[in-house]
This record gives C-alpha cells, sequence and structure tokens, in this order.
C-alpha cells in the first residue's frame, strides 16, 4: 500500500514537473526549434548549393550561383569586376535569367563570358540590335550573353544555352564613383533587391512609364528559395585615396583588413549571404580650408576596341599605350572639400526645416521604428529660432501644421505626440506628399531669409521615378530636398536623383543603431552651408562642358564633385567661385602637375548621360534617347539605350530546348515585419495542446481521488 | 518532500496526497482555462469585429472592435465551398499580421495589396481556430471577400500547397490579383510551432460593386 502511494506520488511529481517544462518552454522559448520532419532529408540535400523547384508538377534543380566582387578604389572613382558563376546541374540544356543589382551610380565598361577555357569579350550594341543578335545566337544553338538596363540600378544577365553539367562565369567591369561625406568615404555594394510597390497611377500624366519586370520570384512562387549558403559572395578591395587611409570600417560584414599609407587592402573573410547590402567606409586627413582638387586623365578608357583586344593591359594602366594612338580629348573630375574647422555661430542660417515621413504598409517593421526614432533626432536637433512642419504621407497625405511653425517646446511636444501615433499602412502614394511638402506647406508671405530644408524620409519602394522627378523639378523652387533611405534596400536611385534635382543629399539608414548617429550629422551638416551658387569655368573665360549641369552647395562635410572634358589633348586650369555667407569666393585648380587618373571619362559619359535622362520629357524623349546612344557607344557604356553583348561563334547546341530558368533572389532583411525570423507569420496556438493535456490532468486527478478515497474497484476487494 | 512524507508515514501521509491533489487540479483547471479562452477570445471577437465592420460599411473610416484595439476589421471573407464539412460563415479579416491580431481574427498583410486589390493579397490565421476550415478547401472553390468600400471581389482556389515556413515569396508582390491564404500545417498538430505551412492559392474572377 505504502509503496504503491509512495509510486503514484513520484509519478504525479514527475508529472507536473513535466508540464511546468512543457509551459515554461512554450512561453520563453522564442526560437523553437522545430521537430524533424520526414521530409528534412530532401531539404537539406537541396540547401548544399542546389535550389529545386516545381513547374508543371516536375521537380527541377535551380542553378547553383557563386559571385566574387574586386574593388579597386582610386581618389573618388571605384573599379569593379564582378564574376558569376553559373553551375548547370541539370541533364538538360538551360535558359536561365539572372537580375544584377548594381550600385545606383554605376556605368558598366566591360563584360567576359568564361566557358571552360574560352574567353569571349563584349562589346557595346544599340539596344534592339544587341537583342536581335542575342535571339540570333540563341536560335542557332550558340552560348551567349546579355547585359541590359531595366532601370538604372537593376542590369539583367540572360544565359542561353547552357550546356548540361556545364560552368559558365560571366565576368563584367563597372566604374563607380565613392560617396564621401561627413569626412567619411563609403561605397555600397547592393546585394538584394526589394519587391517594388506600384501605385495605381502607374501610367501618369507626365510619363508613359514603361512597365518593370519584377526582379523578386513574383511568378514562379512555387520554387523554392535558397537557403542562405547556397548563394554566396567574396569580396575584395583595393583602396587607393589619395591621402593616407584611416578608419576602415566595413559595416555588415566581416572583413580583413590591411594598412599601407594611402593604401589599404580589404576582403570578406569566407562567403556571405546576399541578404545585406556591403558597405565599406574610410576616412582620410584633409586640410583645414575649404579646398579644391583635380583629377585628371588624357583619352579615353576605351580609345579603340581592336588596338585594345591586341592589349588587354590598356584598361589597367598601360599610359604608353594611350599617348601613342589619337588622342582627341582629355577628362578631369573637381572635387571642393569643405573645411574640417566647425562654423561660427554668428553666421548661423535659420532654417525651415519640413520632415516628410513615409508611412506605407512598405514601412511596416523596423523602417518605421527607425524613422520615428530619425523624426525625434530631428526635432531634437532644432534651434529654437528655426521653424518646422511634419507630413506624414501612406495612400493618403497627414499634415500636422498648416504652415511651418517655430520650433518652440509646445510645438514640439505637440509634434512628438503626432509622430508616436503614426502607423504603417496602405501604399505608398509619393505625388501627393510631394506636392504637399514643395507646394501647399508652403507660406506665400515668409520671408525668403529662411533656408527651407525639405527632408524627404522613405524607403522610395516605387516604380514611377520619372513622373515624381517632373513633379519636383516643376515644384522645387528655392526649397532644398534632403531624401533618407530607411530599411535594408530602399530605391537609392530614386532617392539620390531626387536629392539631386534638390541641391541636397541622399543618407542611407540600414540599421536600426545607426539611426540616431547619421541622423545627427545629417542635421548638423545640413545646418552648416560652407560655400553656395557655384560656378566654374576655363582661366581663360571660356565655358566648361561639365555635369551634373545644377551644382550643389557645399555644406561642412561634403565636398562636391564637377566632371568636365576639353576637347585639347591637355586639360588647362579651371576657376570654381561660389559664395561664402555671401561673399565671392574662387579657386584655381591646375592639372599640370596631376598624374593621370583612369576612368574619368566614364565617370563624365555615365554623368552626362543621367543628367540627359533626368531632364527627359515625353516631348525630347527621341532626341535624348539618340544622345544617350551615341555617347554610350563612343565610351563603351551599358545605357538605357544600349546593352552589352558576347557571343560565341563556335555551336554548342545543336538542338536547341532549352528551358528557362530564374534564379532565386533572397528577400532583404527586414523587408518583412518579422524580419528577425525571416519566415512565414505564426499561425498556430496551443490552444487544443492546453484543453486537452488540462483535461487528462482532470480525469487523472479524478481516478487520484478516487483512488485516495479507496472507491476504485480493485481497492474494494483488497479493502474486504 | 518525498523525504519527509517518508518520516511521518502516517500522519503526514493523507496531508501530501491533498495538497498534491489540489495542485493537480489547480493546474488542470488553470490548462483548462488557457486553452479554453484562447479558443473563446478567437470566438468571440468576431462578433465584436463584425459589429466594427458594419460601422467601416456605413462611412468607409476604420473602426476599432474595442476601444484597446490596435487593429481594425479590413475585410469580410466568405468560403463557398462543394464540401459539405465547409460551414458557410463569415469571417472577419483584421489589419496586421502580429500575434496580437491573429488571436481575434485571421489579419490582412499591409505590406501586400489590399483585399479586393490588384496584386497579391495576402492573409494568414490560426489553424486551430478561423482558418482551420481550410482544409476542408478545394481547388475550384469559391472564396468571396467584401473590402471597406463595400465591393464584393471573387476568387477561386486554384493551388493548394505545402510550404516551409522561410519560403517567404510566397508574400512577395503579384502583377495579377491573387489571394494568399496562410496558415499552420499540418491541422490536427497541438503545439503552437509548426515549421510548415498551408497556402491557399486563389485567383480573382470578378469584382462587383455592392451599391
Amino acid at each position: 500500500m505504502s509503496i504503491n502511494c509512495r509510486l503514484l506520488s513520484m509519478a504525479s511529481v514527475t508529472l507536473c514537473c513535466w508540464l511546468l517544462a512543457t509551459y515554461l518552454n512554450d512561453a520563453f522559448a522564442i526560437e523553437h526549434t522545430p521537430p524533424i520532419a520526414a521530409d528534412s532529408v530532401t531539404e537539406n540535400q537541396i540547401t548544399q548549393g542546389v535550389v529545386s523547384y516545381e513547374v508543371n508538377g516536375q521537380l527541377k534543380q535551380m542553378l547553383a550561383l557563386d559571385t566574387q566582387v574586386n574593388m579597386k578604389v582610386s581618389g573618388l572613382i571605384n573599379r569593379v569586376t564582378v564574376k558569376q558563376e553559373f553551375t548547370n546541374t541539370e541533364d538538360n540544356w538551360v535558359n536561365a535569367k539572372y537580375v544584377f543589382p548594381l550600385p545606383e551610380n554605376a556605368a558598366v565598361d566591360d563584360m567576359r563570358l568564361r566557358i571552360g577555357q574560352r574567353v569571349i569579350e563584349g562589346k557595346i550594341s544599340p539596344k534592339q540590335q544587341a537583342k536581335k543578335q542575342f535571339e540570333q545566337a540563341k536560335k542557332q544553338g550558340k552560348q551567349a550573353s546579355l547585359v541590359s538596363q531595366q532601370q538604372t540600378n537593376i542590369f539583367t544577365t540572360e544565359l542561353a544555352n547552357i550546356a548540361p553539367r556545364q560552368k559558365v562565369v560571366v565576368e563584367m567591369s563597372y566604374l563607380q564613383t565613392i560617396s564621401y561625406k561627413d569626412g567619411q568615404f563609403s561605397l555600397r555594394f547592393p546585394l538584394t533587391v526589394a519587391p517594388r510597390y506600384r501605385p495605381k497611377t502607374h501610367q501618369g500624366p507626365y510619363h508613359p512609364s514603361t512597365q518593370v519586370e519584377s526582379p523578386i520570384l513574383a511568378e514562379s512562387a512555387t520554387a523554392k528559395l535558397a537557403d542562405n549558403n547556397s548563394h554566396h559572395v567574396q569580396m575584395d578591395v583595393e583602396i587607393d585615396a589619395g591621402f593616407e587611409v584611416t578608419n576602415v570600417v566595413s559595416h555588415y560584414h566581416p572583413v580583413t583588413e590591411v594598412n599601407d599609407g594611402r593604401k589599404s587592402y580589404v576582403s570578406v573573410q569566407g562567403n556571405v549571404p546576399l541578404n545585406r547590402d556591403f558597405v565599406l567606409s574610410w576616412q582620410t586627413h584633409s586640410g583645414d580650408e575649404v579646398a579644391a582638387s583635380g583629377f585628371y586623365q588624357q583619352g579615353k578608357t576605351h580609345q579603340d576596341k581592336v588596338s585594345q583586344r591586341s592589349h588587354p593591359l590598356a584598361i589597367n594602366g598601360d599610359q604608353s599605350n594611350l599617348y601613342d594612338s589619337k588622342v582627341e580629348s582629355s577628362y578631369a573630375m573637381a572635387m571642393l572639400m569643405p573645411p574640417n574647422q566647425s562654423i561660427k555661430s554668428t553666421h548661423k542660417v535659420n532654417r525651415e526645416l519640413v520632415m516628410v515621413i513615409d508611412t506605407s504598409g512598405s514601412m511596416m517593421g523596423d523602417s518605421i521604428v527607425q524613422a520615428k526614432k530619425a523624426l525625434e533626432v530631428a526635432l531634437n536637433g532644432l534651434d529654437v529660432a528655426d521653424k518646422f512642419n511634419i507630413i506624414a504621407f501612406d495612400s493618403y497625405v497627414n499634415q500636422l501644421f498648416e504652415y511651418s511653425v517655430p520650433a518652440s517646446a509646445r510645438n514640439i511636444s505637440h509634434a512628438k505626440r503626432f509622430i508616436q501615433s503614426l502607423e504603417a499602412d496602405n501604399g505608398t502614394e509619393i505625388a501627393p506628399a510631394l506636392n504637399a511638402a514643395l507646394s501647399e506647406s508652403v507660406d506665400v508671405n515668409r520671408s525668403t531669409e529662411w533656408l527651407r530644408q525639405v527632408l524627404f524620409i522613405t524607403d522610395g519602394s516605387v516604380s514611377n521615378e520619372a513622373q515624381l522627378f517632373e513633379q519636383i523639378s516643376f515644384q522645387l523652387n528655392d526649397s532644398r530636398l534632403f531624401t533618407v533611405g530607411i530599411g535594408s534596400a530602399p530605391n537609392s536611385h530614386f532617392m539620390r536623383r531626387a536629392a539631386e534635382m534638390g541641391k541636397g543629399t541622399y543618407t542611407y539608414i540600414g540599421q536600426v543603431s545607426d539611426v540616431v548617429e547619421k541622423m545627427t550629422q545629417l542635421l548638423d551638416k545640413i545646418s552648416q552651408p560652407v560655400l553656395t551658387d557655384v560656378q566654374i569655368e576655363f582661366a581663360d573665360g571660356t565655358m566648361v562642358d561639365y555635369w551634373p549641369s545644377a551644382i550643389k552647395d557645399v555644406y561642412q562635410h561634403t565636398p562636391v564633385v564637377i566632371s568636365f572634358k576639353t576637347d585639347k589633348p591637355s586639360m588647362p586650369a579651371v576657376v570654381i567661385s561660389g559664395k561664402i555667407q555671401g561673399q565671392y569666393w574662387q579657386k584655381t585648380v591646375d592639372f599640370s602637375s596631376r598624374t593621370s587618373s583612369q576612368g574619368l571619362d566614364l565617370v563624365w559619359a555615365n554623368a552626362k548621360i543621367t543628367e540627359l535622362e533626368l531632364y527627359q520629357t515625353p516631348m525630347n524623349k527621341q532626341k535624348t534617347a539618340a544622345q544617350v546612344e551615341k555617347i554610350a557607344l563612343d565610351y563603351h557604356l551599358v545605357s538605357s539605350q544600349t546593352s552589352l553583348i558576347a557571343v560565341d561563334v563556335t555551336p554548342a547546341n545543336i538542338n536547341a530546348t532549352a528551358l528557362s530558368e530564374n534564379v532565386a533572389r533572397l528577400m532583404p532583411a527586414g523587408w518583412r515585419m518579422n524580419s528577425a525570423f525571416n519566415k512565414l507569420p505564426q499561425t498556430a496556438t496551443a490552444s487544443r495542446l492546453w484543453l486537452l493535456s488540462g483535461g487528462s490532468l482532470l480525469i487523472f486527478c479524478l481516478l487520484y481521488w478516487l483512488w485516495f478515497k479507496g472507491v476504485l474497484p480493485g481497492q474494494r476487494q483488497f479493502n474486504i | 518532500m518525498l523525504l519527509s512524507h517518508f518520516k511521518n508515514k502516517t500522519s503526514g501521509k493523507q496531508k501530501f496526497q491533498y495538497w498534491v491533489l489540489a495542485l493537480l487540479l489547480l493546474m488542470a483547471f488553470a490548462m483548462v482555462f488557457k486553452g479554453g479562452y484562447m479558443q473563446a477570445k478567437a470566438h468571440f471577437a468576431q462578433y465584436l469585429i463584425e459589429r466594427a465592420f458594419e460601422k467601416t460599411l456605413v462611412d468607409h473610416q476604420p473602426h476599432k472592435p474595442w476601444s484597446w484595439a490596435d487593429t481594425h476589421p479590413v475585410a469580410k471573407m466568405r468560403f463557398i465551398s462543394q464540401n459539405e464539412q465547409m460551414i458557410e460563415d463569415d469571417v472577419f479579416v483584421l489589419a496586421g499580421l502580429s500575434g496580437r491580431t491573429l488571436a481575434f481574427g485571421p489579419g490582412l498583410y499591409l505590406g501586400g495589396a489590399g483585399a479586393g486589390e490588384q496584386g497579391n493579397t495576402v492573409i494568414a490565421g490560426h489553424r486551430d481556430s478561423h482558418f482551420l476550415k481550410l482544409k476542408y478547401l478545394q481547388v475550384g472553390d469559391v472564396i468571396e471577400i467584401q473590402n471597406t468600400q463595400g465591393v464584393y471581389s471573387q476568387y477561386q482556389v486554384t493551388e493548394l500547397r505545402v510550404v516551409n515556413e522561410n519560403q517567404i515569396e510566397e508574400m512577395a508582390a503579384s502583377d495579377d490579383s491573387r489571394l494568399t491564404l496562410i496558415t499552420c500545417y499540418p491541422f490536427e498538430q497541438l503545439s503552437a510551432n509548426a515549421s510548415q505551412r498551408y497556402i491557399v492559392e486563389a485567383k480573382a474572377t470578378s469584382t462587383a460593386n455592392m451599391i
């Protein structure tokens, strides 16, 4: 009897402990390891570099993908070589399509296709012609690769007719300008592309915008996304900053770094997943005064396609080759560097700060939290003499004040309550928001002494960029437009160009921990303009062919870069002028003693193309297209009008029955609300488990009680 | 505890067993209450949500179903199925996919298309309450959705599939008008953790204005 009793007690205590443990596990375990499912074996096989997916009920395997990036930075120019490896793991011939996200200011000028030991050079052709050549090669069963531009920062690579088990390496080179901000040089390599939201008013009155193919696997939703370790990237960066390099930081990826005076070598350790952009920044020692410096290059990078093939090293610095060939022109880049010392308080300009915040559904999650923090930083940084206003927008516009109000304590606390009430919802209708910021909230009776600065905070996932640019140029007047990109993948192309037009800057904030620091820097900077109304001309008074045509104001810690060219074989000195607190300022930049840089012609050509497209209207569309095509062909650039194509001459595929295949892209981190888990929403509760276990325990208690009372059938016998 | 019980065999034994019984009873009731509360919340909240949605239909403004709610109804959903086990009552969809929202009703993913809009309309719900009935849905069945403007949209189920929870491309935007219903899988599983999701994919067939 007593042994029975003890056993039962022990059993019940054990049961209690188990239930308690289960409860604690449910209540506190945030990331619960799911039980191993029966089909997990096949999933494990898939994650080892191969992705399988289904089309028409047939299980297929996706191509394994490996990306290697090599960067060479000289001054403000970054020469990048990207190498993509595709392996056809199928027994069939395959047609694949790969969307490539380039940095927003990149200019592609070279491509190579390697199949086994053969190397095929790419060439620039007008877009339609390239497409025709590509299709023809495809029909003939030849191997071909085509890189074309969808929007300025998205390139597509088509790979036709890849033989079974064959490895294809696509190598492309592009030139990128390095951004310099707050004493910091930085480069960004986008590793993912966000799905873009298309508003209802897509076919706008300003511009018949063309449909953009979404780079996300919308149509092949059945395909299984790659686990992180099947998409690999390897990066090597060589920095030659011109000055002594200090403080080299990789923001999201672990790197190894070797510093050697003005040079620095950075490489990413091992392979990293493609769900975060690679951001690298560094600093240099600079002077105490407003400084102007020049970079100079004689002749074009792609002087002659034929001579270049015979001298493959011509691009990489064989200068004698350039002098030997016919030199028609020289190219230069002038950089205006602000002083290091902080500005005097008596020179402070009063500002009217209008903050526009995106509260659309795509801002949900991390992004809205970041944006709210950013607004609070902005409010805290306001001077009593400043004025401010806040405009929130999604599908609708929600304006805090009719016109800007003084930054009094009362107004600011009112604004803070307004910020707290903001929620992410609905679509992104940027046009009405811009209208409110640049037109409706402008007080016609305001004093023009106030510098009107519009701070536009958004994730900018919008496709109808051209018509928004049009609107900005109509409504801007004397407002300056500063854009702030929030989240893991803002449309930096839109943001930067909008800022370009508004003589402002673009700030990218990827991590919540960066918000306060970066916003403080931005607000600090826009309160301190050091040089305004900049102009450039040759020392002899002749006009300079420079881009961008709207030269920005120089702010504290923000240099201004101007690209220009001359038809003379050597670059004459230029005079750069501007205003410092109303006072006239000028500086002469002499190029005679400069050593030659590389790729300045590409920078110039790309800046000119960007500018041409920026001011494109439906009226001059044909003309602009022709101009862009001519420049792109001249300078060997991929653009909206030209493609880079590489076709193999030897037929490889006799029966051209290739399967089309899209390589899956990983979603950017933080795109969805539950970014910490990167999973579909959790759609189960343990309610039934609780009911069942609670019920079982009740029955157990009943039995226990009956046993305790001695009324169970067995016990009665025992008692008698 | 066991040791003391061992020492006072006669007097302590009864006392101890009463304590154990009381403890077990308390736990049993707590568990039944907890499970029942979840179910009751899911069931009865729908009536309050229905009331809020009716108000929304009148003035086209969002209304909170109860004053402290952090969400509002955005659509009414009805399954029209040939399956006899499918009970045809309305389900009211709330805005957002947070755990708090899903406890009261299925949630609409705000980063995707709205109810009846072009694009991918994503709605997720709990497999043990509102979306339990998804297991009776068959290909060809019709799902009717009424949005806050009173507009009815009909979707026809085109595919039923089971995916891994990592396959977030199910929530990606699309060019066509489609409805993606998400719930946990398998339906019979009791725990709150599931690594698989049951996806109901439906394509728009018609949109008709009520007024």
